[in-house]
């Protein structure tokens, strides 16, 4: 049971601020869509969640406690950068259990949970083999069974789909948004693709120049645009995405 | 590019080998190599440079890692002083500064005076003045390195697995970049070992067994006596080359 709140969060770097205001909450078990054009402060946004970053100003909350200064370590989030980075130097089994063996787990926890993780992620044949000898698909599911097998509070995607192809893309988003709903993680899925967003989320929120411009189910975003920038980005949609 | 730059390399390699067997100087080289003097300058050079690979290690991994991690005002200033400008530095002024360092009118020699250690004529003049012109080696490729993993996601994705700033440094940072502070030492280790006018300005190089370095026998010996120095400059590659391979080899 996790809820994440932002409550008028900012960041600037020098004299660019990033993100300017930030109100929002991400619902309990919830799969919420952050999307905005490149540039708009989304990545820096997922960074103050992540710990990477600390906010300026306001406060991030999780489940009613300030984690503002809390260190990445011990905010339990699970966390899937665009290349997945997947460890170099481990193969695929050693990736997905880092986790728990730096958590201390005994042998046993280890490799069952390692062993179910690979099984639901389907990865069983692949385990021993070295993250370079993994096809993009495969360091994926790789990367979110590391992610995942920790059980953590909150999973934080960062386009994970943007050098997938098309074809492929559309299947991977499917399974993702299925293992969300088996796992029932509070889910923050950031991507700057409109159809993704629509097509995906619960609820999506759109960004623009740092500022939260609206956030809502995908038919109110196309139906009842609060902004003159979110009406203009759905409208890039060009009605592709079918509800 | 590459390959004329090797193969020049290469060139210079065979050309100091081939001088040898061609003129069969074989004799000269093992009685040279026998000589006692020989003998206790390669000592000096080897026991000098490893002390000082060892020295480079212990100061310049810190080094570099706070270079690459750590965003502090003065950074740049700090990193030129450190890196840039030992780097560039001759090492004959190298040599001059410290020898200025320790006369008594400086605050530092005059602290050392009092205590009665001395430096200056001994051996440690030459690990002195190796750490400060080999280190730079060290540091600036290891700062590089640990840079680029900075750049990366690992080290957030550890931490946000559970590992805390020293279970990512052992388990990520350090095995990506062991074979940059392998070549690191390496290269300290080698610039070390051929390192010549700052020792002689700064030790002297006289003293068999204590400052005299085999680098520093073949500059006194190509003025009076070339065969002989070339014999030790094929002496001391030779050495190098053995034992930086062996190192490299043994490391990885």
């Amino acid at each position: 049971m996790t809820v994440v709140r932002l409550e008028d969060v900012s960041k600037r770097y020098g004299e660019v601020e990033a993100v300017k205001g930030f109100t929002c909450e991400i619902r309990d078990g919830e799969f919420m869509v952050l999307v905005g054009p490149s540039g708009c402060g989304k990545t820096t946004l997922l960074r103050l969640i992540l710990g990477d970053l600390t906010p300026d100003n306001g406060h991030i909350y999780m489940d009613n406690t300030i984690i503002d200064d809390v260190p990445i370590e011990e905010r339990n989030i699970g966390f899937l950068p665009q290349d997945f980075g997947l460890f170099p130097h481990l193969t695929v089994w050693k990736n997905i259990s880092y986790g728990l063996k730096i958590r201390g787990d005994s042998d046993r926890a280890i490799h069952e949970k390692t062993e179910e993780m690979l099984r639901i992620l389907d990865l069983q044949d692949l385990k021993d083999r070295s993250p370079r000898q993994l096809s993009w698909g495969q360091q994926q599911r790789t990367a979110l069974a590391r992610a995942l097998v920790i059980q953590p509070n909150l999973l934080l995607l960062d386009e994970p789909l943007s050098a997938v192809d098309w074809i492929t893309r559309e299947e991977i988003a499917e399974g993702v948004k299925k293992l969300q709903a088996e796992l029932k993680i509070t889910t923050l899925y950031v991507t700057h693709d409109i159809s993704e967003a629509l097509s995906l989320g619960h609820r999506v929120i759109v960004m623009y120049k740092g500022r939260l411009e609206q956030c809502d189910k995908a038919e109110k975003l196309i139906n009842k645009p609060k902004t003159k920038f979110v009406r203009r980005f759905i409208r890039s949609d060009h009605g592709k995405t079918k509800l | 590019m590459m390959i004329l730059a090797s193969s020049f390399t290469l060139y210079m390699l065979i050309s100091l080998f081939y001088l040898f067997t061609a003129l069969s100087e074989w004799p000269l080289i093992l009685r040279q190599l026998l000589s006692q003097r020989v003998i206790l300058a390669l000592w000096v050079s080897i026991v000098s440079s490893t002390i000082v690979a060892f020295i480079g290690v212990i100061l310049g991994v810190p080094t570099s890692w706070m270079l690459a991690y750590k965003d502090f005002k003065g950074k740049s200033i700090l990193e030129t002083l450190i890196v840039t400008i030992p780097h560039a530095y001759p090492p004959g002024v190298v040599g001059t500064a410290y020898l200025l360092m320790f006369t008594t009118s400086n605050p530092i020699g005059n602290l050392f005076d009092r205590t009665g250690i001395s430096i200056v004529n001994t051996f440690w003049a030459i690990v002195m003045v190796k750490v400060f012109i080999s280190t730079p080696f060290l540091v600036s490729l290891l700062s590089e390195k640990f840079r680029s993993i900075r750049e990366t996601n690992l080290e957030v994705i550890a931490r946000s697995l559970g590992a805390s700033d020293f279970q990512t440094f052992l388990t990520v940072t350090l095995p990506l970049s062991y074979k940059a502070i392998v070549a690191g030492t390496g290269r300290c280790w080698a610039r070390a070992m051929g390192e010549i006018a700052g020792t002689i300005v700064f030790s002297g190089a006289v003293i068999p067994g204590v400052t005299q370095t085999m680098p520093a026998i073949i500059v006194f010996e190509a003025q009076y006596n070339l065969p002989i120095a070339l014999a030790l400059a094929l002496i001391l590659s030779t050495f190098s080359i053995v034992i930086l391979v062996s190192f490299r080899v043994l490391m990885e």
